[in-house]
């Protein structure tokens, strides 16, 4: 790395001399110089890094070397040293002289440390930025300079051509022509639009046969572009042309490479080699695109031809390049999109404040319509929230540094979401940006809690099944000891009475035993069979009775008892998770409502069960999501969010269907429906 | 006729034991299986109430040991049982017993006279 060079204009000797040792061990190479003059004459044959002056020179003030440096050595930064601090002064040295610091004397050592390493960077970043700058502009002056010269040769020529006016209007009008040829080139966005324009602009050679153009893409492959009738057609190149640098005319090896590509015969030809600069280097002699043409080219009319062509060669070249470098951008962008559209996960790239920088097109909520929402924030286009997802790692992994995990809802959808901290710009320091992942797990996330439903269920039953066998053995005793005694009991005074009390509550217990042994029995060895919906309140209610203790409850069962085909066993479940739901609805003690009826619809008879509780009713805002799976209201651990979803399923599953009407702080109805289906009497 | 109870639950037996005696019955309780075994043997019953689960020797394990002994006994086992599940009818027969009785018992009375049918029928 070269020294950075730094000026120090003073026309006091000590100061520099304590310059110089204030500078010593530094990177810096400092050169001195007492007079203006002196300074003068460095600054216009050295380039420095940073210029000081002195505003009090003899001859001439700090602010007026300044303003010399700028013009002379524009990249240098300058800094003003001064004694006083005259507003007139520094006035003048920001306005003249473009002063990146002033320093007052006597300075403070680190302090002006400190400003020569930021004057420095700032040189550095001005020369930077001026390379930079040249680059960028250096093909388009390029053009510029052609486009201006060839203005040049225009107003040249016009004058020359005074004498002659017909001629002088002739080649006025050709060099228009060469100019919006150019201005044409530069409007092309592809190959094809180009070997089209050279078709149309060699148009007046009527000899000559449309032309050929062979290129090497990005990947090296070689191709070649040609006409077929109308159409235009790109393939790969069976092989290498010849790559010299130099035109050609019906030379032995381009006739052999064009009849070996086309498979027919070419007589003469002709190979005008394009240089192109962003595959082979200024000095190399390979010129790895061609033109060719077929041609029947009189010898008088080839170098009408080659002038023709040669005054177009550069402008073709440098589009060529272009076109294809733009090309491969595009395909390569184009690679990576579709890419990421073809995962079936949603993807994006947010940054800090969870705007999106870029989606696939699963993340869109409609996948269909393809229009990429960007300058929107993720969320706001995932499930149309003005606030991030509950459970979104972004900001974690962000913190962080390291990829985290979490699990967002989108509507009814449950998704596992994977944030990737990532540094888009190679030279920040911490991450800017985060690769959001999607993967929906509402499928399997519904599989594994119904096993745990139902394994919960399986490990109740067994235990209920333990019990109620259990129980069995002293229940057999009771009820029959009762019945033995109320055989001998004499009929006269209470005992007896008592006695049968003892028999039906045994009777009530061996009941309720079967229910639950019903109740807890597995799915495997249950069927569907014909029971009225009476009995399946009837039958579930004992086991629901300590919840609904609290409140008061009214029962209305219907007189007839149509049956419906059900599995009992699971029906009961939907009554019991019913009425306990409507009983968990109720705060404080109110009224709960079972009853049955009956009704008749153009769609037949139906058995129909109504659940109505007094409790704190149902938001309008979610009741359309009670019935999805793991929608819960319930505290964590009171509710699986299963319930209603089951309920659905299972009633849906027989059938029938279940209705919910609920007004906020007055209460709850839930309806069953389910088809009567009558006994058939063989 | 000669009754023999065997079962571990008290109250089982003394229900059963009352109604048999009120129809004027011989009854002989065991608490269990092994008691049960010494019983049988030495009382000779016409009729067996006989419990599936029991501490010591189960129902089916006492009807193992003590039919090939009994080769001329003419008396009738009801088997009883609050795992209804686990046998019936069928695979009471079986093990060796005539009748299969799930617990509870719905009438007891009505168990009374079917005993005293499958007596008669012998």
């Amino acid at each position: 790395m070269t020294e950075h060079k730094i000026l120090w204009v003073d026309d006091d000797p000590d100061v520099l001399q304590s310059a110089e040792r204030l500078f010593r061990g530094k990177p810096w190479t400092l050169v001195t110089a007492t007079t203006a003059p002196v300074a003068r004459d460095l600054i216009l044959r050295e380039n420095f890094a940073v210029i000081v002056a002195d505003q009090g020179l003899q001859a001439a003030s700090g602010v007026d070397l300044l303003e010399f440096a700028k013009e002379k050595s524009p990249a240098a930064s300058r800094i003003l040293l001064t004694g006083s601090v005259e507003l007139s002064v520094l006035e003048e040295a920001v306005n003249r002289g473009h002063v990146f610091r002033f320093v007052s004397k006597p300075w403070e050592n680190e302090q002006l440390l400190v400003d020569i390493s930021k004057a420095i960077e700032h040189h550095q970043l001005k020369i930077t930025q001026s390379s930079l700058l040249k680059e960028v502009s250096s093909q388009n002056r390029q053009l510029e300079r052609l486009t201006s010269g060839l203005e040049q040769i225009v107003t040249e020529r016009t004058i020359t051509a005074e004498d002659s006016k017909i001629e002088a209007e002739a080649k006025l009008s050709h060099v228009r022509e060469l100019v919006r040829f150019i201005k044409d080139l530069s409007n092309l966005t592809s190959a094809e639009e180009l070997l089209n324009l050279i078709r149309k602009e060699l148009k007046s050679f009527h000899e000559l046969r449309a032309p050929v153009l062979a290129y090497v893409v990005a990947d090296r492959t070689p191709v070649i572009l040609f006409f077929q009738g109308k159409q235009i057609v790109e393939r790969e190149a069976r092989q290498m042309w010849s790559t010299r640098s130099r035109m050609r005319i019906n030379e032995h090896e381009d006739r052999v490479y064009l009849a070996n590509e086309f498979g027919r015969p070419f007589v003469k030809t002709l190979a005008i080699p394009l240089k192109r600069r962003a595959v082979a280097p200024d000095s190399s002699d390979e010129a790895p695109a061609t033109l060719f043409f077929e041609h029947a080219l009189p010898d008088d009319k080839i170098d009408p031809f080659l002038s023709f062509i040669s005054e177009r060669l550069q402008p073709l070249s440098i589009a060529l390049d272009r076109i294809l470098l733009e090309v491969h951008l595009k395909s390569t962008s184009l690679q990576w999109e579709s890419t990421f559209d073809g995962i079936k996960d949603p993807i994006a790239i947010v940054d800090i404040d969870y705007q999106l920088v870029r989606a696939n097109r699963h993340f869109s909520r409609d996948p269909a319509s393809g229009s990429r929402i960007f300058e929107l924030t993720c969320h706001k286009v995932l499930t149309g929230s003005d606030t991030p997802c509950r459970g979104c790692p972004i900001e974690d992994a962000l913190k962080s540094g390291e990829a985290r995990k979490g699990q967002i809802k989108r509507g009814s959808r449950v998704y596992d979401v994977s944030s990737y901290p990532i540094r888009l710009e190679p030279t920040d320091d911490k991450a800017t940006n985060v690769i959001n992942h999607y993967v929906d797990v509402t499928a399997s996330r519904e599989l594994h809690g119904r096993m745990i439903q139902s394994e919960k269920m399986a490990a109740v039953g067994l235990l209920a099944g333990n019990i109620a066998h259990e129980l069995n053995n002293p229940l057999t005793g009771i009820r029959s000891l009762a019945q033995v005694l109320l055989a001998e009991v004499p009929e006269a005074g209470t005992l007896k009475d008592d006695v049968r009390e003892v028999e039906k509550a045994a009777e009530r217990s061996q009941k309720i035993i079967e229910n639950l042994l019903d109740f807890s029995k597995g799915e495997a060895d249950t069927k569907q069979m014909l029971i009225s919906l009476n009995e399946i309140v009837r039958r579930t209610l004992p086991m629901i009775k300590t919840a609904m203790r609290e409140h008061r409850s009214e029962m209305s069962l219907a007189d007839d008892e149509p049956t419906v085909k059900v599995e009992p066993h699971l029906m009961q479940q939907v009554v019991f998770n019913l009425v306990n739901n409507a009983c968990q609805a109720m705060k404080d003690p109110g009224t709960i409502a079972i009853d049955t009826t009956t009704e008749s619809d153009g769609g037949g008879r139906w058995s129909v069960l109504h659940v109505t509780d007094t409790g704190v009713g149902i938001p309008e805002d979610i009741i359309e999501s009670i019935f999805e799976p793991f929608f819960t209201t319930k505290e964590k651990g009171q509710g699986t969010g299963l319930g209603l979803s089951m309920s659905q399923q299972v009633v849906q599953k027989f059938g029938g269907e279940i209705l919910v009407r609920s007004a906020v702080g007055e209460g709850t109805r839930f309806t069953v429906r389910l088809p009567v289906v009558e006994e058939r009497l063989s | 006729m000669k009754i023999l109870i065997v079962d571990d639950e008290p109250l089982v037996r003394k229900s059963l034991g009352r109604a048999f005696k009120a129809r004027g019955h011989e009854v002989s309780e065991a608490v269990d299986g092994t008691e049960g075994l010494a019983r049988w043997l030495e009382s000779t019953p016409d009729i067996v109430f006989l419990d599936v689960l029991m501490p010591g020797l189960s129902g089916p394990e006492l009807l193992k040991e003590v039919l090939p002994r009994l080769r001329d006994w003419k008396g009738r086992v009801i088997m009883m049982s609050a795992y209804s599940g686990e046998h019936n009818v069928t695979t009471a027969q079986q093990m060796g017993a005539d009748l299969f009785v799930p617990k509870p018992f719905d009438d007891i009375f009505a168990l009374v006279s079917k005993a005293e049918e499958l007596f008669g029928r012998r």
